[in-house]
């Protein structure tokens, strides 16, 4: 009743189930993802790029601190999807400014404590609206502490050391650092890198996790620098 | 018509009729011939296979709407599967049974499109979807069966399953009827005379088709019947309605059904010429090819949903616009409707009107807020705020076509408004010139401060109801926002009339009356 299983076309049939097996397994696993990826990366940073256009000093933070970001977590070992969810969490972090009044970001004289409250609320509102999307739900709580230091002196809930997470510690090193090298409304003379290098390290351990700091310091290419230094001495 | 149940039910019932009607004929002329008990085992293995490997219906904490990825990836591997095993099987009359019998279990435990239709949403934990395990597919299954039976009363379960296996065996008993008129073979036995294409090919695709058409035109009606679209006339709503379900659910789906197809016929062809094998064989290509469309789809949906959702939050500084923002992307799709627009720019109207003033983003709030007469310099702040909403939308790529259509909201229709200099008025697009009108009356008629709860800026003091004082009773902070008194209905109908000709599209504002005069101004935002 059945033919030879051998019939050539039959044969040929089962070579291209295969292929398009083989082929929708590279594109579902591999190519697709990436490409999404891009896709997600490009729209983030345009949302991003359009909050920076309230805040005058800072277009392009939110890109620079991403890519810093991603070299020091790269440096710390994260691989794969931690090091993409640390990329966006560095893009959509200071995204809760959309909330803060444009008075507000483009203030120089120091800010009142009140006006401190609603600055220091943005971490919240952008843990909030990256908690509203499925996709980037699990990096609310990265957005929420970007801006908590190591000794427990930073918003919004003054957490200390290991409680906080350690993408968390790895994006406040990477903003703080932009943020000094670039001009800002209250200090309109940005440092040198040389100086601003020297203010992270200063802070390790005080306002940043060491271990962060020694990545940091590392990347930046001071361990060679002091080197030379020391030759020259 | 009047009651979506109702005619949910009368459906089911002319289904289950026809059902029955195609069960008995095919019963007559089609008896079971050759290999009968290992087709029916090996397909009832497969597809359960095939539709218990998970379909995502709940992530996290927030259930997606089940319609889209659920229903895309069930029918993606539903469509073509009906063609196949029709090919497949001994005869039709064993596929029927299979298939009727499958689909009473699978009812009970599957969602999928066709049990969304009625009322309550399931919500499916659904986190092993991916586990291929026997023990992981087990608990899903019963999983799934648990929440069914529990999110729904008995009666929509008998309901759905009346109406699913009707519907499955009218498309699969009518298109492997049609396979047969079209000269189609069921088993090919080894030297006898058989042209692969006038016996196998052409009827195999006239299959496709009629299943095709049979599935989609059934759950089309039905779609459009239990979610109509408010604000038109009944039939129109209704036709509108049954092309958009088109549109938004079917064409995709489509696209993903020929290509299968393909798989299908090479599946059929093989089992034609080795026997039931042939299932072995083309398991895997089936199962990765429903991966891949399953993933497919979430990760589209889940980009569109990412970037509309975070697009939206941004412009959300002011509380008081949330809600402005959903009552005019109400009011510009339900205008949309009434110009008789295509449906594709309905689907997106609704975007734009949610995002249109995106751009202010950009502007200082104080212009924004302030209720004194504004200088020059803010005014050309202010005038900025369209183009700069375009260019941020002009970055996320499915978004392209809405770019126009934000960047002109304030050109006016003689010209005026604006960007300057951009376009003639006369060339405004009409979803721009549909955004300014919808945009327009709303912020007449908008009460803004007085639907919102009070709360202050600053320290959070919220006064008992209904009380709206300027300053906060507790630290004395000014109230950012005051508004003045909203126009009623009638002057703002009068200020449009007005500007008709003028500030808005004459064709627009006449639509807008119609609309009005029929509807009245509920609106669907709360």
């Amino acid at each position: 009743m059945h033919s030879n299983p051998l019939d050539p076309a039959v044969l040929v049939i089962e070579f291209i189930l295969l292929s398009v097996t083989g082929l929708s397994l590279y594109v579902s696993r591999c190519y697709l993802p990436k490409k999404m990826r891009n896709a997600y990366i490009k729209s983030i940073t345009a949302l991003a790029a359009a909050v920076e256009t309230k805040d005058s000093g800072t277009v392009g933070h939110a890109r620079r601190v991403a890519e810093l970001a991603v070299e020091l977590a790269k440096r710390l070992g994260f691989e794969g999807r931690r090091l993409d969810r640390i990329e966006y969490a560095a893009l959509l972090m200071d995204m809760g400014k959309a909330n803060v009044p444009y008075k507000l970001l483009n203030k120089r004289e120091p800010l009142t404590p009140e006006e401190w409250k609603v600055l220091q609320s943005h971490p919240k509102l952008g843990a909030e609206m990256a908690a509203a999307v499925p996709f980037l739900e699990d990096l609310a709580d990265f957005v929420l502490h970007h801006h908590e230091y190591w000794d427990g002196s930073g918003y919004p809930d003054g957490l200390r050391g290991e409680e906080i997470p350690l993408e968390s510690r790895i994006l406040c090193v990477a903003a703080d650092y932009d943020a000094m090298i670039s001009e800002r409304p209250y200090h309109p003379r940005p440092l040198t890198r040389e100086e601003a290098l020297q203010e992270i390290r200063n802070g390790a351990g005080r306002k940043y996790d060491p271990r962060v700091v020694g990545a940091f310091l590392e990347i930046m290419g001071v361990h060679a620098i002091e080197k030379l230094a020391a030759k020259a001495a | 018509m009047r009651d979506p149940l109702r005619f949910y039910t009368i459906i089911s019932l002319i289904c289950f009729a026809c059902a029955v009607v195609s069960t008995v004929y095919i019963w007559h002329n089609f008896p079971p011939v050759g290999d009968l008990w290992p087709a029916v085992i090996w397909f009832v293995l497969f597809t359960f296979l095939a539709a218990t490997l998970g379909v995502g219906v709940s992530k996290g904490n927030r259930t997606v709407t089940p319609t889209f990825p659920a229903h895309w990836a069930t029918t993606c591997i539903w469509g073509p599967l009906v063609g196949v095993v029709v090919c497949l099987s001994a005869s039709l009359l064993a596929f029927l049974v299979t298939c009727i019998a499958f689909y009473l279990a699978r009812s009970l435990g599957l969602l999928d499109a066709q049990g969304t239709l009625t009322a309550p949403k399931p919500r499916v934990h659904n986190r092993s979807c991916k586990d291929f395990s026997v023990v992981g597919w087990a608990t899903n299954l019963i999983a799934r069966i648990g929440s069914n039976l529990y999110m729904r009363d008995l009666d929509s379960v008998v309901r759905v399953i009346i109406l699913n296996s009707s519907i499955l065996t009218l498309s699969v008993g009518l298109s492997g009827v049609v396979y047969s008129f079209l000269g189609g073979r069921f088993l090919i036995a080894p030297g006898s005379d058989f042209n692969l294409w006038t016996q196998f090919i052409l009827p195999f695709y006239g299959l496709v088709l009629t299943s095709i058409a049979i599935e989609y035109g059934i759950y089309a009606i039905l779609i459009a019947n239990m979610d109509p679209l408010p604000g038109t006339r009944r039939v129109f709503a209704f036709l509108l309605r049954c092309k958009m379900s088109i549109i938004e659910d079917v064409i995709p789906v489509l696209k993903g059904e020929f290509f299968l197809s393909i798989v299908a016929l090479m599946f059929s062809y093989l089992y034609m010429h080795i026997g039931a094998w042939g299932f072995m064989l083309a398991v895997m290509p089936v199962l990765t090819l429903r991966d891949f469309f399953n993933q497919w789809v979430e990760e589209k949906t889940a980009y569109m949903d990412t970037i509309t959702t975070l697009a939206t939050y941004m412009q959300h500084y002011h509380p008081y616009t949330r809600g402005h923002l959903k009552r005019v992307a109400d009011l510009s799709e339900r205008l949309a409707r009434e110009l008789r627009l295509p449906a594709e720019i309905i689907l997106h109207m609704r975007t734009a009107g949610f995002i249109h003033d995106i751009g202010k983003i950009g502007v200082s709030e104080e212009i924004l807020d302030k209720t004194e007469k504004l200088t020059d310099e803010e005014w050309a702040k202010i005038k900025e705020h369209p183009v700069k909403g375009a260019e941020i939308i002009s970055h996320l790529e499915f978004l392209e076509n809405i770019v126009d259509w934000v960047k002109y909201h304030h050109k006016w229709y003689n010209g005026a408004g604006y960007p300057a200099n951009s376009v003639d008025g006369s060339k405004i697009p009409i979803e721009a010139a549909i955004i300014a009108v919808a945009d327009a009356f709303d912020a007449m008629t908008d009460d803004r401060e007085l639907t919102l709860d009070w709360k202050c800026d600053s320290c959070g003091f919220e006064p008992p109801e209904n009380e709206r004082p300027i300053k906060c009773p507790v630290c004395g902070a000014e109230k950012r926002r005051i508004y003045r008194e909203p126009k009623t209905i009638d002057e703002a109908v009068d200020e449009l009339r007005r500007g008709a000709g003028s500030q808005f599209h004459p064709a627009v504002v006449k639509a807008f009356l119609t609309m009005l005069a029929r509807d009245g101004v509920k609106l669907n935002a709360q």
